[in-house]
């Protein structure tokens, strides 16, 4: 039994990071660059949803809606001021550029917020739902929900929408893209909205779950997720959402059942075995390089 | 220049006292004060721990202002940040006794920082009084104490097994689950100590889980608390953790109570915390809020005055610092170095805000504790 309340701790922990990794995923797949920013958006979507609730006392809903937007349009700016300019340069510059966000973000959140951390308000239930030798707290059930809800209707707006159609296209290749008429420079904002926007919902629920949040947690919980990003194969959205659960649910293991010192080291050894046996990842394509 | 020459005379006076009246301590009457110490502070004064920094270095700002009007002295004192790192804390000592050339140094404030600072400073023989740091190991190497390092507040092992008696005594506790840090010198002392007093009060450990320091995610050893069915929760760590532990265990339904030893003193002052969750939880530490009378009130008074905010525990025991080196400084009349940690190392401190305590063998306090619980979202004492 505690194996199983382990592995769903994990794929709660997961689903969590599968959001995040959404985000990494389609700023790749349609930008082909990767965003190491993103964790830093997170931070600053929960700060944003923390200060709504408690310095202006909205509504949960609201505030989380307030957040997706501020956060969305962080992403969008952040693209057409940083990474825009660079477009055709070669990819180093554009990482560069993307560290050089992350800790510009991270610490105009330190200078205004100092690095003590603040508790995130109470809004979700507490306690358990009990069945046989299971407890599962309704926070890790909500948590699940929502992430999967989210990757869901992304799905049905990718595949079934003309915008999300757009966006595969742009994906699959930019310059014959724009010749069948489709906005790449609005398809590429369009994708770091929403992979901002999806990023907010998993700050709010890294400051439900987690409680204490400060200008640093965006870091690892950015890596993480781009671990996981990378073990589904970047680029494939289903394959971030099935990474991320992989890396949640092997992180809880380990920490049950081997030792907490290790949990970092399995995480990033993952990252590792996928780079050298399938470096594509779980689901991605192999691209041949044309020469 | 002045004070400088001054000093010399007044140490070289001392010296020849001390000298003639054999081992010169209160015999001597000279007028032979210090008038112009200087003290050092290191501490964090951002990051995690950094609602203890700035609480130890208010009231060291506010002891000093104090004792200066009183009695007329100069005392002056330099506060460097450490981010309770202990490689800011040694260079942030380095500076302190090549640059500045303090007397003295009131700190550092967090164990680790302090263990780093203690074995840095053995050559020169600083006096060193640490308000907080509570790590077994930094005022001895266990057997033998370090001549010129001593503590306001009591080690970790005495607190780790006041507890432990405390749960046989005062509690009831019968089956403890413990979660500890396994990163944080301050935690496993508390750890360790409390396991081996809890094997002789036949207090069982039920679950006994380390994390890491960067662990934000609890669930896993929560599920593990869930099932050792435990009657209560050990949380030996600093209370920004405690607050995101105490969060989780709640969330999962865990309503046992909580209890952890000095560390936990900050709580309640996490901005935006749901001081529900900490109702049944305790905590021993060495300062009683509530005081209504004697240096403790007259604290907390001055203190609520000069900075609208109550004092926590480690301003008591940083003001008490200041107070216990000079009463060391005085009756030593010197600056020299060994003198003052002679005094100190005999030193019998009757009246301070932390309740009166002599040193042991090792240079760790022996004094009573208080027991602070949370009700209605304040800090309650709660008899022993």
């Amino acid at each position: 039994m505690d194996f199983i309340n382990q592995v769903i701790n994990g794929l709660s922990t997961g689903s969590m990071y599968a959001l995040v990794a959404i985000g990494y995923t389609m700023v790749y797949g349609i930008g082909k660059m990767i965003n190491f920013a993103h964790g830093e958006i997170i931070m600053v979507s929960a700060y944003v949803a923390l200060i709504c609730m408690s310095t202006y006392h909205l509504p949960v809903v609201v505030s989380v809606l307030i957040s997706i937007a501020v956060t969305a349009l962080l992403g969008v700016v952040t693209e057409k001021v940083a990474y825009k300019p660079l477009r055709g340069k070669g990819s180093l510059e554009v990482l560069i550029t993307a560290i050089g966000v992350s800790y510009l973000l991270q610490n105009i959140f330190l200078l205004a917020f100092t690095s003590s951390g603040r508790t995130f308000p109470q809004i979700m239930p507490s306690g358990s739902i009990k069945a046989g030798g299971l407890s599962i707290s309704y926070i890790t059930i909500i948590t699940l929900v929502i992430s999967f809800i989210c990757t869901g209707i992304l799905l049905f707006f990718i595949n079934k929408t003309k915008l999300g159609k757009a966006m595969l296209a742009v994906s699959e290749d930019q310059g014959a893209a724009s010749l069948m008429g489709i906005n790449v420079n609005n398809t590429i904002s369009l994708a770091f909205a929403i992979g901002s926007g999806l990023g907010a919902v998993a700050g709010t629920i890294y400051g439900c779950k987690f409680s204490l949040i400060n200008p640093y947690i965006g870091q690892m919980l950015g890596i993480k997720a781009f671990i996981a990003a990378v073990l589904g194969g970047i680029g494939s959205i289903p394959g971030a959402m099935v990474g991320g659960l992989m890396i949640g649910v092997a992180e809880s293991l380990t920490i049950a059942y081997i030792s907490s010192d290790f949990s970092d080291a399995v995480v990033f050894g993952i990252l590792i075995l996928i780079l050298i046996i399938k470096p594509a990842g779980l689901f991605g394509k192999n691209v041949r390089e044309k020469v | 220049m002045k004070f400088k020459k001054f000093i010399a005379v007044a140490a070289c006076a001392a010296m020849l006292v001390g000298c003639s009246s054999g081992n010169g301590s209160s015999s001597s009457t000279a007028n032979g004060t210090v008038k112009a110490p200087k003290f050092g502070f290191i501490g964090p004064l951002t990051g995690d721990a950094s609602q203890y920094g700035t609480a130890v270095k208010n009231a060291l700002q506010l002891g000093i202002k104090e004792y200066n009007k009183e009695h007329g002295t100069k005392i002056t004192a330099k506060y460097y940040d450490d981010k309770a790192d202990a490689t800011e804390a040694v260079n942030a000592y380095n500076k302190l006794v090549d640059e500045d050339k303090v007397t003295a140094i009131l700190s550092p404030v967090t164990t680790a920082s302090c263990l780093a600072v203690a074995s840095a400073s053995k050559k020169a023989g600083t006096p060193i009084l640490t308000p907080s740091g509570s790590g077994d190991k930094i005022t001895n190497d266990g057997k033998k104490a370090y001549s010129n390092v001593f503590r306001i507040c009591t080690n970790d092992s005495y607190a780790g097994t006041y507890l432990a008696e405390l749960c046989k005594s005062k509690f009831k506790y019968k089956k403890v689950a413990i979660l500890y840090n396994k990163e944080l010198d301050y935690s496993t002392g508390l750890q360790a100590a409390f396991v081996k007093e809890a094997k002789n009060q036949n207090v069982k450990v039920v679950y006994n889980g380390a994390y890491n320091a960067n662990t934000k995610d609890f669930s896993t050893f929560i599920s593990k608390i869930k099932a050792s069915g435990c009657d209560s929760v050990y949380l030996p760590d600093y209370y920004e953790t405690v607050v995101t532990i105490t969060k989780q265990l709640r969330d999962a339904g865990i309503n046992q109570p909580l209890f952890g030893a000095d560390g936990w003193d900050g709580i309640l002052g996490v901005k935006g915390v749901n001081a529900k969750n900490f109702e049944n939880t305790y905590y021993v530490a060495g300062f009683d809020k509530d005081a209504k009378s004697g240096s403790a009130k007259e604290f907390i008074d001055a203190y609520e005055k000069e900075y609208g905010s109550t004092p926590n525990m480690f301003a008591a025991m940083a003001y008490d610092s200041l107070n216990v080196m000079m009463q060391a400084i005085n009756s030593a009349k010197s600056t020299d170095n060994k003198k003052i940690c002679d005094a100190l190392a005999k030193i019998k401190v009757k009246d301070a805000t932390c309740g009166a305590f002599t040193y042991d063998k090792l240079h760790n306090p022996v004094k009573d504790m208080v027991i602070v619980t949370v009700k209605g979202g304040k800090y309650v004492t709660v008899a022993k």
